[in-house]
């Protein structure tokens, strides 16, 4: 197993190094003038100005030059600076990763908790009402995009009791209720929208385990139901419910950019959509860099999840 | 005038076609930056004003907090490194200018100036201005400045600043010799030629600021909250990315209310990042702001749930929408005047105003909203409503007819130029501008016209139409207002200006004579004949016709504030944080 997780470490460093690799390379194919796009209004076209501010920026060096800079300050964990402020990027995404991560956490938490209790009893109660009215509203989830569910939250509000989510982001240090007031909207919409997956996932899984040979030579044994269901066969139908959790763990870190944006939560999402519309490609590098750690990071996890929930499964 | 685009495609067939979005979204962003206000709306068709912003005479209370919305992160909080509108939301509260508008219960936006840092000037024989700062002009108390006098040295730094860090700085550096300090209260700038214009330049929202001479000298960083100090009327408190900007009032600032009580009233000043359009009409209904602009179509669903809500019939912010033509592209057909008269002509610019301002709706709440057109190339608007000329009054002359919407006279004059139905490339800096460009491609192509509306990546538009740059056929837009009318014609009209956009110089046929008139303005020190100056240059223009005036973005909307908010409106400025907020108060 550590020789296994040894060499899915080391094969991670060339990844990422393709990852840092493209990303730059498509930052600087993209048809953008950037100095253009910081004098924007000014109307400035002296190419001494405008070569002042090449050189603030970096972007008189060669471009590998431009990537062995910035790849080596992000080694050495420091991500560079905005195009546009001038601040430190590891700065703030010191102050917006853990927004990002506890909206991302609590949501996960949330879909979890609904998901295997909803999906368990559906599969346990299959084709009765319960299962029919609980995979109605994992579709209904399903099929509701995260930003449409937050806006008709606030429309909602605002058209029957001209009521609005707090206007300010708190931190939980400042105002632990304040911040939970903050938090609730987003967590809920983001944490419902991903339950519906998880739902149907957690049900169809757990069908399955439960026709398996195993199931029944449990019940044969005279196994409590309880104990069938939570010692034989939830374990097991986890397998492909862990893998779409790995695949939505990059939430937790990049945030969710819409509902960030309409909760008015400052995360991580907000920044890279201020960053994008500003061609500021030092932070989108860094934030892209970023969720590919955590994919990879997450994929590991979940490989290695799979020998512990089910011990046929072994790494060689 | 009757319209027969109308008769074939009903107005609200075009209403449905085009759509109205964006509208009320563009009108949020006025907030928090500098949206100018009209005088109290008169009546509409449906009845007197719902709720109309009206003047107290009630003694003003101390206190409350001033809450509004910004829609994005401002990027900076330093204007001399970062001149843009995102930036003075954050900075214009902090600093003084050494001049500004002056703002009041009846007095016309724009039309006063009047001493911010400065107590008196004079213009000397035109090249030597003597401006004398005020005794009671006081930094923010806050370390290391600790609330001193601000004196002539702080402006002398702070110009030079400006002209070695601004990227804004080209009309000062053109303009300015060298600047002299013979007190601690007196400032001498020499200029390089007769300006009597200098003092406008002066009120500029990008341009000039009073910086401490520890920001200009590098002891404290203006970039930072603990270094914006300056002399305005809030302090910097305290900046939250993506949260807030808040402030506190300035304790000593400079000007007093006609009673000679300390101003703002209001004990602060907190602005909301809010980028959400439904986030932002919610917060208000909510009581979380104190004001806001909604979509006009909104505006009756917003006062059925803050009834008492007063509302303010607004007219666009100062700025320029318009077509321009590039006149150094060989290959383009609309260097021909005759085409680009038809242009104009085949653009029913009323009905498209009336539909994308949705004026009908405020009329429900009886606002009549304005829509002026602007001239070519001097803006509709209260900044420039001293010097502008409104196109279909009978002083424009004989260039009125171009601005009339009249299909058959534009066909007319596509036939009388050989125009042989070849795709016209249109330009747009982004999508924004296709709700309203796709509404107008119908009236074109029915004048004879085969416009084909791109939207430019910005970086590309900015270095290439909106410089006047490279080979391109027309460009439809917006465009900021610059400050003084000088500045408006010199970027847009002359030869190395910011903004020239169709490239205009003595090789475009009957430029001369216009760009002669712009140099002459420039020196006529008499007001009035400088107006007529500016007026002439307004009627040969827009007989010309380089920049065909349309209507994107340039109608007024509806405001609105919460029902305890005091005084709104009463005073009106393009500055809104020196101008405007301090005089507001609340009732509870």
């Amino acid at each position: 197993m550590q020789a296994y997780i040894a060499q899915r470490i080391l094969l991670m460093v060339p990844a990422l190094i393709g990852v840092t690799l493209i990303v730059f390379i498509a930052a600087r194919l993209a048809p953008v003038d950037t100095v253009n796009v910081i004098l924007g209004d000014t109307g400035i076209k002296d190419e001494a100005i405008k070569n002042e501010i090449r050189s603030r920026l970096g972007l008189d060096q060669s471009i590998p030059q431009q990537y062995l800079s910035w790849f080596g300050g992000m080694v050495q964990g420091d991500f560079g600076k905005s195009w546009y402020t001038g601040e430190s990027i590891r700065t703030e995404l010191s102050h917006r990763l853990p927004v990002s991560f506890e909206l991302g956490t609590l949501s996960l938490i949330l879909s979890i908790s609904l998901a295997i209790p909803l999906g368990t009893i559906a599969a346990l109660k299959q084709d009765s009402w319960i299962d029919n009215m609980t995979r109605g509203v994992a579709v209904l989830l399903l099929s509701i995009p995260s930003f449409w569910l937050g806006l008709i939250i606030v429309g909602l509000g605002y058209y029957f009791w001209a009521w609005a989510p707090p206007a300010e982001y708190k931190s939980f240090a400042e105002s632990p209720s304040e911040h939970i007031r903050v938090m609730m909207w987003p967590v809920l919409v983001l944490g419902l929208t991903l339950a519906g997956t998880e739902i149907r996932l957690v049900r169809s899984s757990l069908l399955e385990v439960l026709r398996q040979d195993y199931i029944r030579t449990a019940r044969a044994k005279g196994l409590r139901e309880m104990t069938v269901l939570t010692g034989h066969a939830l374990k097991n139908a986890m397998i492909p419910v862990v893998t779409v959790i790995g695949l939505q763990l990059p939430i937790v870190v990049a945030g969710s950019v819409v509902l960030e944006n309409i909760f008015m939560v400052p995360g991580i999402g907000r920044y890279v959509v201020q960053a994008s519309t500003q061609y500021d490609f030092p932070i989108m590098q860094s934030v892209v860099v970023m969720v590919a750690t955590v994919i990879m990071v997450s994929n590991l996890a979940v490989d290695v999840s799979y020998g512990w929930l089910d011990p046929r499964i072994r790494f060689r | 005038m009757s319209s027969p685009f109308l008769s074939r495609m009903s107005r609200r067939r075009l209403i449905r076609s085009v759509g109205v979005g964006g509208v009320g979204i563009a009108g949020t962003a006025l907030i928090g930056c500098s949206a100018s206000q009209s005088p109290a709306p008169a009546g509409g068709s449906s009845g007197a004003p719902v709720n109309q912003a009206t003047a107290t005479t009630a003694q003003p209370k101390q206190g409350g907090i001033w809450r509004s919305q910004i829609i994005n992160d401002p990027t900076n909080i330093d204007i001399v490194v970062e001149p843009s509108g995102n930036v003075q939301a954050a900075h214009n509260p902090v600093y003084s200018r050494l001049m500004k508008w002056k703002s009041g219960p009846k007095i016309e936006p724009s039309s006063v100036m009047e001493g911010d840092a400065v107590k008196s000037w004079e213009a000397g024989d035109g090249k030597t201005w003597t401006f004398k700062l005020r005794e009671d002009l006081k930094f923010h108390p806050k370390p290391p400045v600790n609330g001193r006098q601000a004196d002539s040295e702080d402006v002398k730094t702070s110009f030079e600043r400006f002209i070695k860090v601004s990227p804004g700085r080209k009309t000062l550096v053109d303009l300015v010799d060298k600047v002299e300090t013979p007190d601690k209260t007196t400032v001498v700038f020499k200029l390089k030629e007769n300006y009597p214009g200098f003092a406008e330049v002066l009120t500029g929202s990008l341009g000039l600021f009073v910086y401490s001479k520890e920001a200009n000298t590098g002891v404290i960083d203006p970039q930072k909250v603990d270094g914006a100090i300056g002399t305005g009327p809030w302090m910097m408190k305290s900046r939250q990315p993506s949260i807030a900007i808040e402030f506190e009032r300035h304790p000593e600032w400079h000007i007093k209310d006609a009673e000679g009580r300390k101003l703002p009233y209001m004990a602060g000043w907190r602005a909301l990042i809010i980028p959400e359009y439904a986030q932002g009409i919610a917060q208000f209904a909510a009581g979380q702001l104190t004001t806001f602009v909604p979509k006009t179509e909104d505006a009756e669903g917003l006062l059925q749930r803050v009834p008492k809500a007063q509302i303010l019939a607004e007219p666009p912010a100062d700025g320029h929408s318009f077509y321009a033509f590039h006149q150094e592209t060989a290959s383009n057909v609309m260097r021909d005047v005759r085409l680009r008269r038809a242009w104009s002509m085949a653009i029913d610019r009323k009905t498209l105003m009336d539909v994308f301002g949705q004026f009908d709706k405020a009329k429900k709440l009886g606002y009549t909203l304005q829509g002026p057109i602007g001239n070519t190339p001097i803006p509709a608007g209260d900044g420039m409503k001293y010097w502008y000329l409104d196109p279909y009054s009978d002083k424009q002359g004989p260039s009125r007819k171009w601005f009339e919407f009249n299909t058959a006279e534009a066909k007319k004059l596509v036939q009388a130029a050989g125009y042989d139905g070849r795709k016209i490339t249109v330009h747009s800096p982004s999508p924004a501008w296709l709700p309203t460009g796709e509404a107008q491609v119908p009236m074109l192509k029915e004048a004879g016209f085969n416009p084909q509306l791109n939207v430019m990546e910005y970086s590309q538009y900015v270095g290439g139409p909106y410089s006047g740059k490279g080979t391109w056929e027309v460009a439809y837009g917006n465009m900021s207002a610059w400050p003084t009318v000088d500045e408006t014609l010199m970027n847009l009209m002359v030869p190395g200006g910011l903004r020239n956009m169709p490239a205009l110089s003595d090789k475009v046929p009957d430029y001369t004579k216009v760009g002669d008139l712009i140099k002459k303005q420039r020196t006529e020190a008499n007001r009035e004949a400088r107006r007529e100056l500016v007026h002439e240059i307004q009627r040969l223009s827009a007989d010309q016709m380089w920049y065909v005036p349309s209507i994107n973005n340039r109608w007024g909307t509806l405001s609105f504030a919460q029902p305890n908010v005091r005084n709104y409106g009463q005073y009106q400025g393009s500055q809104v944080p020196t101008e405007t907020v301090p005089y507001y108060w609340f009732e509870s």
